[in-house]
């Protein structure tokens, strides 16, 4: 009993102490000079309390841990996990407590971190992350890391690169997204081939022989991979060597590479019909990672996905024979071959978070500790290095193969875009047209281009 | 003579015919809700499309109520609805009675303004509505949703003071001459007259909260004060949609609606045809 | 006497206006001071966090060089001039047949208006299911028919009339004002036309629609109001098209239901622009507010024309 009294008052004191002390080298920006200030004052009312409190009742100061609000956007399976971790935390602390909340909606996010209401952490992908420092909703971890000489390097180059906005850092990176490509074994056969492709001209070829239609002329196996929507504007695009923005993130629709993408996808659907192909598209659409998603019931072909696909087939006790490959470069570049999309799912504190020590505590440990148990549960891979080797996530089905990819380090980056949505919203619409058939590839870029020109 | 005879049954039967079709029409998405909520799911998604289930289940709805917090959501939008309705069926009445049974300059004027604010486009004023809101810390709470029932809604306005207009001034005046201010004659004889077009307004009012969306999607934050509104929007935005569930939660949704609709039919369409035709 | 007189006014006055204060008070919180910041914040640049800043008037030039705009607008004009007559011959025709006497008609009105009560949220969701390319109950009852139903959410040819479709299942409410019309249609007229030989199609031209004529214009120009705030549909859909890291455009394929009020909330919500989208907001008030005045004359002038009630 007294043990715990005491270790209390200890605790408000060092939290009192640090919390004065830095707000006394926090000097840079006005702004957070003052923030600094405001927090040394909350601290030492708290501690205050504390010292008043603590003696009469300790049940009440153990349970006075500072609150921390954790929001993260996943949902269903992939929420337990997070609260797994967020358990785990509270467990092996007893200074905070984190409260974690699902909220996927990126409007209820926006509208909530520039309120008083602000969550203390998000947890979102990166491209969002960058956008909303862009913005100026979030609190910088560069001077957090600065000021701590929080050691960096355990974190790989790409995704430390992934969540800086004007080069400073303004989140922690948790977990990697890249993408390859998985195919379907017994269609690839039963087309005729015994190797998956290693160019998109091999991989065209392989698609139309492999593509197979029902009795009504509906799309039965899809073999060319358009669905995802994701993946067709990225890494079919990237295996080119085309690229939607610049080094300046200043947007570039007419890439050479993006438009001999756009014009094999056009290709493909000349070939066997834009409507019939938008009708097994939507449905895919709807099924996408349920039991009924295509490539688990064995009618895609190829399927460029993430790391996640093979545990997910698992669960629903898919009977499809997969492998993995690289993305396919193209014969007059085969060194394109690989080139993927590098994103993270991003751990950040906005500036208007009420309890940013903490918050800076559980940041650390979430990308840290933290980062085995969101890895392993949700499938995804991870930021920190020192995981590439870890036994038990070398044992999860495809990740090998992810990780053999990761460590090349030659992942495409997102832009630097205060107005990337925006930019996004105006691609996607672009591409609808091209697959309308409305515009050619060439005349649809060419107005995005003009489009898109003033965007930041 | 037969010939017209037969011409009057054929025209009876097209007609009828006509009539089964377009009802068949209207009532079909609620039979697809209705049967999808008690599909399993594969059954959901199996060509070809039956229109009904396999095998009749019901896990669907304990399944959705354990995938939201459905529940909880319910008594958020339950007590929104609550205090939303007693805000209406407290104020409305007041300012219709100053519009229709108090003879000031300023009656017709306000009535002009009040038949204006119904044109107001709602994102004209939703983003200050939101700055105000987020400034004084009130996003994420109810009041921004409930506080603007307690000062009256144009449309319940409009029918209320239409209401009124049909009471004789007689009755106003008699009292008036028996010494009675405005205060006793709203309390005495107003209000006790209105309680037809209440039920109205009240069911009016519990529908517009209960089926709200647009506010709480701006204004609430956090998904457990999330209404059943938003729950489901957002439950359907989510990754990978398990249909048949999502119909029996949106079928549970929709039920009270539907009870009190068949409950207090006459109310809607007295409500409808009056402020319709004269605003 | 006359003093008396005024002094009764002033005291009708001071009791009319406190009865009206609830109402006054909310029209200065929730309407007057909402007009009047967003006309100063359509002149500035901010973000949900940043304080605004004045900017003159980039917004309207940001504004008149998106071609985003036009886009959305012309979209909106679509559901105004193409959804509107769409609903109101729908309505007309449920209300022809609901003002009948038969047996079940109770019923049957029921079926017609129930629809209009059912929550927005709810309701989108059913058609979105009702609307996929190869589960929905759509395209099997064309396919039914020997019909190949399109994708109707996904190919942008289709969208908007998938929402002209979702828009007649929602006229219950048109439908009960034009029956309310059409019962106030003195049942003289009728029989006198019926002993002068008129047939059904003749009376109806001749006879109803004149009789009924200024509700349904009234109607038609409410309607094209509303659909220039068409909002809560799209917004489902589009958010349910997306998916977490969907790639659909925010409007819907190519677009092609992005409906000015939601290029508004996107603006506002998602790209953090709230200066742009206030600017945005007053032009649509604007136009609102020149419908309205229009409504208000043409609907006196057809009552007068009709003459007068």
């Amino acid at each position: 009993m007294k043990k715990k009294i005491v270790s209390c008052v200890l605790t408000f004191a060092m939290a009192a102490a640090a919390l004065s002390g830095c707000g006394g080298s926090q000097s840079s920006t006005a702004s957070q000079a003052s923030s600094g200030a405001a927090q040394t004052e909350a601290a030492q009312t708290e501690a205050a309390q504390a010292e008043t409190e603590a003696p009469a009742e300790s049940e009440e100061a153990a349970g006075d841990a500072e609150t921390i609000t954790f929001w993260y956007n996943n949902t269903g399976d992939e929420a337990k996990i997070y609260e797994d971790a967020i358990a785990a935390y509270n467990a092996s602390q007893s200074k905070y407590k984190v409260e974690g909340l699902s909220v996927t909606d990126a409007q209820k996010i926006i509208v909530a971190m520039s309120s008083n209401e602000a969550p203390d952490v998000i947890k979102h992908g990166n491209q969002t992350v960058i956008q909303y420092a862009k913005n100026g909703l979030l609190e910088s971890i560069q001077d957090l890391v600065d000021q701590e000489g929080f050691d960096t390097s355990i974190y790989s180059d790409q995704s430390l690169e992934a969540n800086k906005a004007d080069g400073q850092l303004c989140a922690l990176p948790l977990s990697a997204y890249t993408i390859q490509m998985y195919y379907n074994k017994t269609l690839l056969e039963e087309a005729g081939y015994s190797e998956p492709p290693e160019t998109m001209e091999e991989m065209y070829e392989m698609a139309v022989k492999g593509t197979k239609l029902d009795a009504d002329g509906n799309i039965d196996v899809l073999g060319y991979p358009l669905f995802p929507y994701a993946s067709a504007r990225q890494e079919l695009i990237y295996g080119f060597g085309g690229r939607w923005w610049d080094e300046n993130s200043k947007p570039t629709p007419e890439n050479s590479g993006v438009l001999d993408s756009l014009n094999m996808n056009v290709a493909y659907r000349n070939e066997f019909g834009g409507e019939t192909l938008n009708a097994f598209i939507g449905t895919a659409n709807t099924n996408r990672y349920t039991e009924q998603d295509m490539f688990f019931q064995g009618k895609q072909m190829f399927r460029l996905d993430g790391s996640w696909l093979p545990t997910m087939m698992k669960n629903f006790n898919s009977t499809v024979d997969w492998g993995i490959t690289l993305i396919p470069g193209t014969e007059a570049h085969p060194e394109y071959r690989g080139s993927s999309r590098y994103e993270t799912d991003s751990v950040a504190i906005p500036a208007m978070a009420e309890h940013k020590e903490g918050a800076w505590d559980f940041v650390k440990w979430l990308c840290g500790d933290g980062a085995k148990i969101i890895d392993l549960g949700t499938g995804n891979l991870p930021a920190l290095k020192a995981l590439y080797d870890d036994s038990e996530i070398m044992a999860v089905p495809g990740f090998p193969e992810f990780i053999d990819a990761l460590k090349e380090e030659k992942g495409v980056q997102y832009p630097q875009m205060a107005d990337f949505d925006e930019y996004m919203n105006l691609v996607n619409a672009a591409l609808d047209v091209v697959y309308a058939g409305k515009q050619t590839p060439e005349e649809a870029m060419a107005d995005l281009a003009a489009q898109s020109a003033g965007l930041q | 003579m037969k010939r017209p005879v037969m011409m009057k049954k054929v025209k009876k039967a097209a007609f009828f015919i006509l009539v089964v079709l377009l009802v068949i029409v209207y009532v079909s998405p609620f039979m697809v809700m209705l049967l999808t909520a008690f599909k399993t799911n594969s059954d959901a998604f199996t060509i070809p499309v039956k229109l009904l289930p396999r095998r009749w289940v019901t896990e669907n709805f304990p399944a959705a109520f354990a995938a939201i917090p459905y529940f909880r959501y319910m008594g958020n939008t339950i007590f929104i609805t609550a205090l939303s309705v007693c805000g209406q069926l407290l104020v409305t009445p007041i300012v219709a009675y100053s519009l229709a049974k108090i003879q000031w300059k300023g009656a017709d004027i306000i009535s002009g303004l009040i038949m204006a604010t119904m044109m107001i486009p709602i994102t004209v004023t939703m983003v200050p509505l939101y700055k105000i809101y987020s400034q004084l810390g009130l996003t994420n709470t109810y009041v921004p949703l409930i506080l603007p029932t307690f000062f009256g809604k144009a449309f319940y306005i409009v029918i209320a003071r239409q209401f009124f207009k049909g009471v004789p001034d007689s009755l106003i005046e008699a009292a008036k001459i028996d010494g009675a201010n405005h205060f006793t004659c709203y309390g005495r004889i107003a209000l006790p007259l209105c309680k037809p077009v209440l039920t109205t307004i009240g069911i009016y009012a519990f529908l517009d909260a209960w089926s709200d969306y647009l506010y709480p999607m701006i204004f609430i934050t956090k998904p457990d004060k999330y209404t059943l509104s938003l729950g489901l929007q957002q439950y359907m935005s989510e990754f990978s949609v398990d249909w048949a569930r999502l119909m029996a939660a949106a079928l549970v949704f929709v039920l009270p609606v539907i009870v009190c609709f068949a409950v207090f039919q006459k109310n809607f369409v007295e409500g409808i045809a009056t402020s319709g035709l004269k605003a | 006497m006359r003093r008396r007189k005024t002094r009764r006014e002033q005291k009708e006055f001071l009791y009319g206006l406190l009865f009206a204060m609830p109402w006054i008070i909310g029209f200065l919180a929730f309407s007057v001071y909402p007009l009047c910041s967003s006309l100063y914040y359509s002149f500035t640049k901010f973000n949900a966090v940043t304080t605004p800043q004045w900017v003159g008037l980039d917004n309207f030039r940001d504004i008149f060089s998106d071609p985003l705009i036009w886009k959305s607008l012309r979209n909106t004009l679509f559901m105004a001039f193409v959804s509107t007559p769409v609903n109101l011959m729908v309505a007309l025709l449920l209300a022809c047949i609901v003002v009948k006497s038969f047996r079940g008609r109770g019923l049957v009105r029921t079926a017609f208006f129930l629809p209009s009560v059912i929550p927005m949220v709810a309701a989108t969701m059913v058609w979105i299911w009702m609307f996929d390319p190869t589960y929905g109950y759509i395209n099997n009852v064309l396919g039914f028919f020997g019909i190949s139903g399109p994708s109707w959410l996904l190919d942008s040819r289709y969208t908007k009339w998938a929402l002209v479709l979702m828009g007649t299942w929602n006229t219950g409410t048109t439908m009960l004002v034009c029956m309310a019309a059409l019962q106030s249609v003195p049942l003289s007229y009728y029989e006198s036309a019926e002993i002068d030989g008129a047939g059904a199609v003749k009376r109806f031209f001749y006879i109803t629609l004149p009789c009924v004529a200024h509700v349904i214009v009234y109607q038609a120009i409410l309607s094209i109001i509303n659909a220039f705030q068409y909002f809560q549909q799209v917004y489902i859909i589009v958010t349910a098209n997306a998916g977490v890291r969907g790639g659909s455009a925010a409007g819907g394929p190519e677009n092609s239901i992005l409906m000015y009020p939601l290029y508004i909330f996107h603006n506002a919500f998602t790209y953090l622009k709230m200066g742009k989208a206030s600017a945005m907001a007053w032009l649509l008030f604007i136009v609102v507010a020149v419908l309205t005045v229009i409504m208000t004359k043409v609907t006196k002038k057809v009552t007068e024309d009709a003459g007068g009630e």
